[in-house]
């Protein structure tokens, strides 16, 4: 069934009023921006993955995760009061629908964009190439071609970036009052972008606290609400350990301290490869190294592409 | 129906006898100073706090495949260097490597593995990398001595 929706999400009224009883019953709750409208005991608002919106009043019904980001709005107010520029996919900060994808270079600079409005983030790692684009957008052109060109995308763009900053931040607390996992858990999530364009974003349920004898890798994708078609833009993410774990090992009666390998894993590869052999085709993989120097490394199932500053990731959103 | 609980008991037993039997081949490489370097002996500790000098073969430790416990305590002799260290997830692991670096200028050892480099400094610190264990694992100059066993 087709449906037409106001700018703040309230729905069109008095056409196409008949839901087929053949359809899913659960994708039929899938509404505005493609998240599910709760009208159980008469809440009649949206689960938009940070939040809970209410289209007939424009508002948030929780305060903005981001709030102190963003000190001269209300925490309540849904993009910006202005629904036909901002749209807001997960909750968490209202982005721009009509800008241009932007182009930065390893160290968060921003050197030019693409022209395109699909919402993506790009960066050029190749330092030669980006010094081209650089200055070929300060020669004037803002539609800068990129086939060909070393690059990583990030199809979600800001939601990406902003679901990996909070895994990171995520990933040095207690997953629970008094778990006593802060740093020894790793975190993660998921952004899919479907061919409409419409993002959605996932956390994945935390992984085991790590003991010094297991490997506490967190498992892909498990727990999500929306599971990733394989025609979507898939941006997957995951954050190793910075804690470290002291005692004397059972088996050699020695001490040690053990603490997460630096880069991406052989099992993180694995998955990377499983995902293609599976039909997943447009997915970027990213993983984070919080011990030490944080680290932001994009790879693929033969190992990394390219490995940015955390410092300089953060100044994508 | 006899003799298919027959069969299947034969077949379990042989099959328990030949899992019992088969060797795991481990890839061992001991790094100083970012270089690795040759004739180091590996030895396995056993319940009786003796150490026993493993069979190698082309650069690979060789293990009876009769372990139950979930490591593998091994010893590793280079000179003045004993470490001891346990192996995690060895069925499939097909490669450790341990690092011993001091250098405190151009200590690329610590900086590969997100070390940093005034940490442990005057201390006998080693890193044992095992392939299928997601972390590093720091150990220290033994505290106990080990008798070896050479044959």
């Amino acid at each position: 069934m087709k449906a037409g929706y106001y700018p703040f999400g309230l729905k069109h009224k008095g056409y196409n009023n008949v839901t087929s009883s053949n359809g899913n019953s659960v994708a039929q709750k899938r509404k505005f921006g493609g998240m599910e409208y709760q009208d159980e005991l008469n809440l009649n608002w949206y689960d938009i993955t940070a939040r809970n919106y209410d289209p007939a009043l424009g508002r948030w019904m929780n305060l903005d995760p981001l709030a102190e980001q963003m000190r001269r709005h209300s925490p309540y107010n849904y993009a910006f009061d202005n629904p036909i520029y901002f749209i807001d996919p997960d909750g968490m900060a209202p982005v721009g629908s009509m800008e241009d994808d932007p182009i930065y270079d390893k160290k968060g600079n921003l050197i030019g964009d693409d022209g395109k409005t699909s919402g993506k983030i790009h960066i050029a790692y190749d330092r030669k190439e980006a010094k081209g684009i650089k200055k070929e957008t300060e020669g004037g052109n803002n539609t800068i071609d990129l086939t060909g060109k070393k690059t990583v995308t990030l199809n979600g763009g800001k939601t990406t970036v902003n679901g990996v900053i909070t895994a990171v931040e995520n990933q040095g607390k207690d997953t629970s009052p008094g778990a006593g996992d802060a740093n020894l858990h790793e975190e993660g999530g998921n952004v899919n972008v479907d061919s409409k364009g419409n993002v959605t974003s996932d956390t994945w349920t935390p992984g085991a606290k790590k003991t010094g004898t297991n490997n506490a890798s967190i498992k892909p994708f498990k727990g999500i609400k929306n599971n990733p078609a394989k025609t979507d833009g898939i941006d997957m993410f995951h954050v190793h350990t910075s804690g470290s774990v002291k005692g004397i090992d059972a088996n050699t009666g020695e001490p040690t301290v053990t603490s997460s390998k630096p880069g991406v894993s052989p099992g993180d590869k694995a998955q990377y490869n499983e995902m293609t052999r599976n039909g997943y085709t447009n997915v970027t993989a990213i993983q984070v190294d919080t011990r030490g120097t944080k680290r932001v490394n994009f790879y693929n199932g033969s190992g990394t592409i390219t490995s940015i500053k955390y410092k300089a990731f953060k100044k994508l959103k | 129906m006899r003799n298919i609980l027959i069969i299947t008991v034969l077949f379990l037993t042989t099959f328990g006898l030949l899992a019992q039997n088969e060797e795991l081949k481990i890839k061992t490489t001991f790094y100083v100073n970012n270089k690795s370097v040759k004739d180091v002996k590996y030895y396995f500790i056993k319940n009786d706090g003796k150490a026993y000098l493993l069979p190698t073969e082309k650069g690979k430790i060789i293990l009876k495949d009769t372990l139950k416990t979930e490591a593998i305590p091994l010893l590793a002799i280079k000179g003045k260097h004993k470490v001891v260290f346990p192996v995690y997830y060895y069925r499939k692991s097909n490669y450790i490597k341990i690092y011993y670096d001091n250098r405190v200028f151009g200590n690329k050892t610590k900086k590969k593995l997100g070390v940093s480099r005034w940490r442990y400094l005057f201390q006998k610190e080693y890193y044992i990398d095992i392939e299928g264990f997601d972390d590093i694992i720091t150990v220290f100059k033994p505290e106990k001595e080990y008798e070896l066993i050479e044959n």
